[in-house]
């Protein structure tokens, strides 16, 4: 069930009329009621997982008290080791486990063993990689002292089974959403509209741009490499970046706005990130909240930039970025690629600092070129990300040198977008508020000619159902 | 007033009614659309609600096909189904002393996708003839063909439909559609639904159906134009695998087999315009490739089914080199006109008395019916 179906689309109306309006003056009662529809969403996709998520909410569940009551700390650190382990076993047996088996084979293959290991048929949940790590960030915060333990099961398996963010993220912190189930949260005014604002605004990103990228220039291109000019191929890449950005933020705007209709806040999970000026800086733009866990969760605990070696510390990080994402090796080719720029970074820096030399002021064309050169890097390292093998991402590269095929079949629409998408990472910040306060503040009657409008050019570009990028994760 | 007392918390009031609005909205567009239609051409939207969908998911045989002993009147098109879902006549699974069954497996050119009654379908016109040269028997000629079906979907109405059915004969004209899966992917036959729910917008709602259909040059995708597959890097082993997978399933049961290569309207001995006029239903199914690919691609599958034929040692009737190309056949690329299927099912019936493919008595020679 997918945010862009009709599908959801029903179901949504069914959901905020029930939480709005029927059960907006019983609490209990409304959260009970999106515990279930969140299970039912999620159910629509493959009924076989609810148990999973049902058990990895249990686990945590039930560890969680036990860390907080432990009076020793050896006796947390394993009632930590309990969750982590538990929960980090499901999420590898379902999304890595052929990885493994395909890796040994190769290996012992190269060693000179005969015969293969059978891959094993597993299918990967949906969303598996965002719930599990939401439910070990609410142990791992009661194991640092940031949060207690949360009494009631149901609230607990509402912010694991939330449905917005259920299947791609942001990844929310239990620090963050629990206390708002508990209802420690001033809502802002006019939620509702701003919420259905947020929500139109991502289903524009995901139809309007992302799809169109995807159909006319992205897949065409990957596809068949061999049969493209270097410069449709280039477009191809730089189509691909911004294919990737509007529609896992166009995805967070949906959940998001959802959220908020239903009068919950979720973090923001992208702020500009083409207009990053170093990689590291990128990583501060882009799914800010799978970053940010890696940071605290990861980078903190090996050591971060305090204890042992800081680049090891930072390789690791992002090759577990890199791995996160998907069980193959042009993620962690992907990951050493990032981890490695940002050492590199890290580097330069700190000889700056020690040689007193202050930090490079971009500004005017130069602050332009320093963006324009951290996105071709950024949109580069994606050939490892989209093309689903190291092989295919040399195949793609290979095939950008080849200038004796002139094939340049751009299009009007796909360019169109891609210049109009590209043209909106640039637009001042402000103009996002502005937006939402357009739509709240304008009449009744021209916000629904306005959505009458939007549907109507949402079917007519819409293309073959196309599930988000980031479900796959 | 009365909306604050039913909705007391109910959030933004001014969001509410601009939801309420929007789907008012487009219930007054999708209403006055459907009024057009009924003014146009007095089609009414009851009568669709009511209609029932011609093909459905049959559970006992995992396949799509017609909607058991139904009667269909769409599209100036009468279907008939049997109990079994199939356009064809009713079968008991109890065979008669003297009954001999043939069964005309295949797709959409074996149903009679462009034929305006079961009567003037393939396997219809071999129960005629059939009948007229072995009079002392009781011919039910089955007609096992469902619009769309591969190899895959053809094994499976081999193995759980005619396999029971205890049939004398297989005719078999496999078709073209597992050619479409070199443009779209071969489906993954062990795919299995685990959603809870998974319902559609209802295909009676014209408003999307009208702005897909006036604005598809929006969708136009320059880039696929210039991207073709080659024939030539076809790997062809899976077609045959699929065939000859049939063919020992078919084997198994002692059942004679009577292979027909597959034929099309448009030919490479004609004018470029007139071939690309005649394939436009082929390629509408496999866009992936050209009208010359097309070509290569329709003989090398025939070139497959010749070969296993020859590998198997079961007869084959060529009807890509017998049957005349050109509209007069054939109502489109590929699918028979009522001509087409009297001149096809005349050629099986002397193939199948030629080949002694039925234990009949006595064939009546064609002399004799006269």
């Amino acid at each position: 069930m997918s945010f862009q179906s009709f599908q959801f689309f029903v179901f949504l109306i069914i959901v905020l009329f029930m939480a709005r309006v029927v059960l907006a003056k019983y609490q209990n009662l409304k959260k009970l009621f999106l515990l279930f529809a969140s299970y039912f969403f999620y159910m629509c996709w493959d009924y076989r997982f609810a148990a999973l998520i049902l058990g990895i909410t249990a686990i945590n569940y039930i560890v969680g008290p036990k860390i907080a009551e432990a009076t020793d700390k050896g006796a947390k650190k394993r009632w930590l080791a309990v969750s982590l382990l538990s929960s980090l076993a499901i999420l590898g047996y379902f999304k890595y486990t052929n990885f493994f088996i395909d890796s040994m084979n190769i290996l012992l293959t190269n060693l000179g063993f005969s015969g293969e290991l059978p891959l094993l048929n597993i299918a990967l949940p949906v969303g598996i990689s965002f719930y599990t790590f939401q439910s070990i960030s609410y142990t791992l915060d009661i194991y640092r002292g940031k949060i207690k333990p949360v009494e009631s099961f149901s609230d607990f398996a509402l912010f694991v089974a939330f449905f917005p963010q259920l299947v791609a993220g942001p990844i929310v912190r239990a620090a963050d959403f629990l206390p708002q189930l508990e209802g420690k949260h001033k809502e802002e005014d006019n939620a509702m509209e701003s919420g259905i604002a947020l929500i139109v605004r991502g289903l524009i990103k995901k139809i309007a741009f992302a799809d169109i990228l995807a159909v006319h220039i992205v897949d065409p291109a990957f596809a068949n490499p061999g049969n493209f000019s270097p410069i449709f191929l280039l477009i191809g890449i730089y189509a691909y970046s911004y294919q990737v950005y509007m529609d896992f933020s166009g995805y967070t705007d949906i959940a998001r706005g959802i959220a908020r209709a239903l009068g919950y806040e979720l973090h923001i999970n992208f702020n500009r990130p083409y207009k990053a000026i170093s990689v590291s800086n990128f990583w501060q733009r882009w799914h800010i909240s799978m970053s940010s866990f890696f940071r605290d969760y990861l980078f903190f605990s090996v050591g971060g930039s305090k204890y042992g070696n800081v680049y090891f510390n930072l390789m690791i990080t992002f090759v577990a970025i890199g791995i996160w994402h998907g069980a193959g090796w042009n993620f962690v080719v992907y990951g050493l690629i990032h981890g490695g720029l940002v050492c590199l970074e890290r580097w330069r820096r700190n000889r700056r600092a020690d040689q007193g030399i202050p930090e490079p002021e971009y500004k005017g064309f130069r602050l332009g070129l320093q963006m324009f050169w951290i996105f071709n890097v950024i949109a580069f390292s994606r050939l490892f990300f989209r093309g689903g093998s190291v092989e295919s991402a040399m195949e793609y590269g290979t095939a950008m040198t080849n200038f004796s095929v002139t094939n340049t079949p751009f299009d009007v629409l796909g360019l169109g977008m891609l210049l109009l998408a590209f043209a909106l990472q640039y637009t001042p910040t402000h103009w996002n508020i502005f937006w939402k306060d357009i739509y709240c503040r304008v009449p009744l009657v021209v916000q629904s000619m306005f959505m009458v409008t939007l549907t109507y050019v949402l079917i007519v570009l819409s293309t073959e159902e196309a599930p988000f990028i980031y479900f796959q994760f | 007033m009365l909306l604050k007392r039913l909705f007391p918390s109910s959030g933004s009031k001014k969001a509410w009614f601009a939801l309420a609005y929007t789907l008012l909205a487009f219930c007054l567009i999708e209403g006055a659309l459907q009024f057009r239609l009924y003014l146009k051409e007095e089609d009414r939207l009851s009568d669709r609600l009511l209609e029932e969908d011609t093909v459905v998911f049959n559970e006992e045989f995992q396949l799509n096909l017609l909607r058991p002993s139904s009667v269909s009147d769409k599209d100036n098109q009468i279907i008939k189904s049997n109990s079994f879902g199939l356009r064809s006549p009713e079968i008991s699974l109890e065979k008669r002393a003297n009954e001999l069954r043939v069964a005309v497996l295949g797709a959409s050119t074996v149903m009679g996708h462009t034929n305006p009654v079961n009567e003037e379908t393939l396997p219809y016109r071999i129960q005629d003839q059939l009948e007229q040269l072995i009079p002392n028997k009781k011919i039910n000629v089955i007609n096992a063909g469902i619009n769309g079906f591969s190899l895959f979907e053809q094994k499976t109405v081999f193995d759980k439909i005619l396999k029971p059915l205890n049939i004398d004969l297989l005719v078999w004209y496999t078709g073209f559609n597992d050619i479409a899966f070199y443009c779209t992917g071969v489906p993954d036959q062990n795919e299995t639904n685990y959603r809870l729910v998974d319902f559609k917008l209802p295909n009676w709602i014209l408003t999307s159906e009208l702005l897909v259909k006036n604005t598809e040059f929006v969708r136009e995708i320059k880039a696929e134009s210039d991207n073709f597959v080659d024939p030539a890097e076809l790997d062809l082993m899976p077609y045959r695998e699929r065939l000859q997978a049939i063919v020992e399933a078919v084997n198994e049961e002692n059942i004679p087999i009577l292979m027909v290569a597959n034929t099309r309207a448009f030919r490479r001995d004609m004018p470029r315009e007139k071939q690309i006029e005649l394939a436009e239903f082929s390629q509408n199914k496999s866009l992936c490739f050209d009208i010359d690919g097309l070509q290569d691609v329709y003989d090398m599958h025939n070139d497959e089914i010749i070969n296993v034929s020859n590998d198997y040692n079961l007869p084959i009737l060529r009807l890509d080199q017998i049957m005349p190309a050109g509209d007069g056949y054939f109502d489109d690329s590929i699918h028979f006109t009522l001509k087409g299927n009297d001149f096809v099912a005349d050629l099986i019936t002397k193939k199948i008395a030629e080949e002694g493919l039925l234990n009949a008595d006595q064939f009546l020679t064609r002399r004799e019916v006269k």
